[in-house]
């Protein structure tokens, strides 16, 4: 008898904590397959037949292309340089006694801390005098010196998980720091750099306060986009949902095929042991 | 960030040309910073609605990886779900909830009808529309205290648990006498680094509500982004932003140095036992 009230009570707590979390992803896909006005219905429709007028009508307009193809662009450089210094930033840091590492690490541990403005006015001030304002140079630049940071605390994290033995096995064998770093070490520390890519990948596709203020105008990424439909005075709200929906196809994607990475990845980059 | 301590003492002014005339006006910008309304106001608005937000997440964050940290079948799918909202670009979800909570179209009052309450206009109303967004701060980042805590959990050792039971403890004195003395470092940690992130609060507000009705929702990112980008004056506003990281600096230093002198007392305690 307890038993089965216990089977009820986990499977209705199962159930709001998926309703809870779901719903206003279901709602805005709902939305978007619906024409303009659906989405000022009450109860909204769920049960409907499906129009893709709206996507349709996205994917033929050349600024939303154009965000869409921003995002991408930013996402991927960004996420791959952040990446590619994270890892051989957190590789020497854990190997080599570099002069000030404990404050070093802690430094990263806290530059997640700082308020964003702290960076974002001082930037925005410099790039103004470099002429890389709204430039994806720019963007990518700033966003790679902000995120780089959380990749090196990673991949020090996952490093100092690989035995320096294998290390002094290969340079006793010849191989130098770069050789030693990319044919030895990388593919033994592969699930650390996914997770590192993936949590990393999630940051700046969402990011919105950066492109804001040092772009925006003739560089737009998608959140952007989203934030800026609501100045128009006829809100489309099916754009609106259409675009939400596809800036979160790569976030579904990740949470259903790299959840491991993800989970650790975010778990790595918060807790100092 | 030096760019802005040096900004911070100038009459730097966005609207001038690159290269005009900046003169130094020593601590002129903080005076008028610190003696600004917009400026306390913005400090106590961010204040009013973290506090709650983060005291909420923590106790839902608690709760849902303990429910969670049981073995379940279906426990990798629900925590996946679970993740979700954490995930999600901010835009978005403060997109979603501006047409939840909309007064005549908004789901919420729908559903609110459904069980005969009457309709209200969350947004707009100065009594609810602070809690709509410490609602929405917290459906978005409970996930991420749920993911740390049961991570936690996960390192956890079985042994006293089943002891306890044995002897006879039922589940929420093992709960306050085992698993939260465990759990407290963790907790500590996860609450510094929310109340931290909480203080970066931007994206969906400026979405949702963009710092109104009047100056009710403008956290302090809002307020310097008003304040820099719309009314250009860089000068005070990197003041501003100066005065917040020293502020946070502070608060961080007394977190880290309570939580050193704990666990420094817990290993004398735990050496004389």
């Amino acid at each position: 008898m307890v038993k089965g009230l216990a089977h009820v009570g986990n499977f209705i707590i199962a159930i709001a904590l998926i309703v809870v979390s779901i719903y206003p992803v279901a709602w805005l896909i709902v939305v978007s397959l619906q024409s303009d006005s659906s989405a000022y219905q009450s109860p909204t429709n769920w049960i409907f037949v499906p129009q893709f007028g709206t996507y349709g009508k996205l994917f033929a307009d050349p600024s939303f292309l154009a965000s869409l193809a921003n995002s991408v662009q930013l996402a991927v450089i960004a996420t791959a340089l952040c990446v590619l210094f994270g890892a051989m930033g957190g590789y020497a840091l854990s190997r080599y006694k570099v002069p000030g590492a404990t404050g070093l690490t802690f430094m990263f541990a806290l530059s997640r801390l700082v308020p964003t403005f702290a960076i974002v006015v001082p930037t925005f001030y410099i790039y103004r005098q470099l002429n890389l304002l709204d430039t994806m140079a720019g963007l990518v630049l700033a966003l790679v010196a902000f995120q780089v940071p959380l990749s090196a605390l990673i991949m020090y994290r996952i490093f100092g998980g690989i035995p320096q033995s294998l290390d002094e096995a290969a340079r006793i064998d010849g191989a130098g720091f770069l050789r030693i770093l990319w044919q030895v070490i990388l593919p033994v520390a592969r699930p650390g750099l996914a997770a590192s890519a993936v949590v990393t990948f999630v940051l700046i596709w969402n990011e919105f306060l950066f492109v804001l203020v040092l772009a925006g105008n003739q560089v737009v990424t998608i959140p952007v986009t989203i934030a800026g439909f609501q100045t128009d005075k006829q809100v489309l709200w099916s754009s609106i949902a259409a675009t939400s929906v596809i800036s979160l196809i790569p976030i579904l994607l990740l949470i259903a095929f790299a959840q491991r990475h993800l989970l650790s990845g975010l778990g790595m980059g918060a807790v100092r042991e | 960030m030096l760019v802005a301590l040096y900004l911070s003492f100038t009459d730097t002014n966005l609207s001038n040309a690159v290269g005009a005339p900046v003169h130094n006006v020593g601590l002129n910008n903080y005076a008028s910073v610190l003696t600004s309304t917009d400026f306390s106001s913005a400090v106590s608005t961010t204040c009013w609605i973290i506090i709650p937000a983060v005291v909420i997440e923590m106790v839902l964050g608690v709760g849902i990886a303990l429910w969670l940290n049981r073995p379940r079948r279906y426990a990798r799918g629900m925590r996946a779900v679970t993740l979700l909202p954490y995930l999600l670009v901010p835009v978005v979800i403060g997109n979603f909830f501006r047409m939840f909570y909309s007064a005549q179209f908004g789901q919420l009052n729908y559903y609110l009808s459904l069980v005969g309450l009457p309709a209200h206009a969350w947004l707009t109303d100065p009594a609810t529309v602070r809690w709509a967004v410490v609602a929405l701060e917290v459906w978005h980042t409970t996930p991420f205290v749920a993911l740390l805590c049961l991570a936690g959990l996960a390192g956890m050792s079985p042994d006293p648990l089943e002891a306890s039971m044995v002897d006879g403890a039922n589940a929420w004195q093992r709960f306050v006498h085992i698993v939260l003395p465990d759990l407290l470092p963790i907790l500590g940690a996860v609450l510094v680094l929310r109340a931290m992130d909480a203080i970066q609060l931007f994206d969906e507000v400026y979405v949702l509500t963009g710092g109104g009705p009047g100056r009710l929702t403008s956290v302090i990112n809002l307020y310097l982004y008003q304040f820099g980008f719309r009314q250009f004056q860089i000068g005070q506003t990197s003041a501003a932003v100066t005065v917040i990281v020293v502020f946070l600096a502070a608060l961080a230093l007394i977190a880290f140095s309570i939580m050193r002198s704990r666990s420094r007392s817990r290993e004398r305690n735990s050496g004389l036992g």
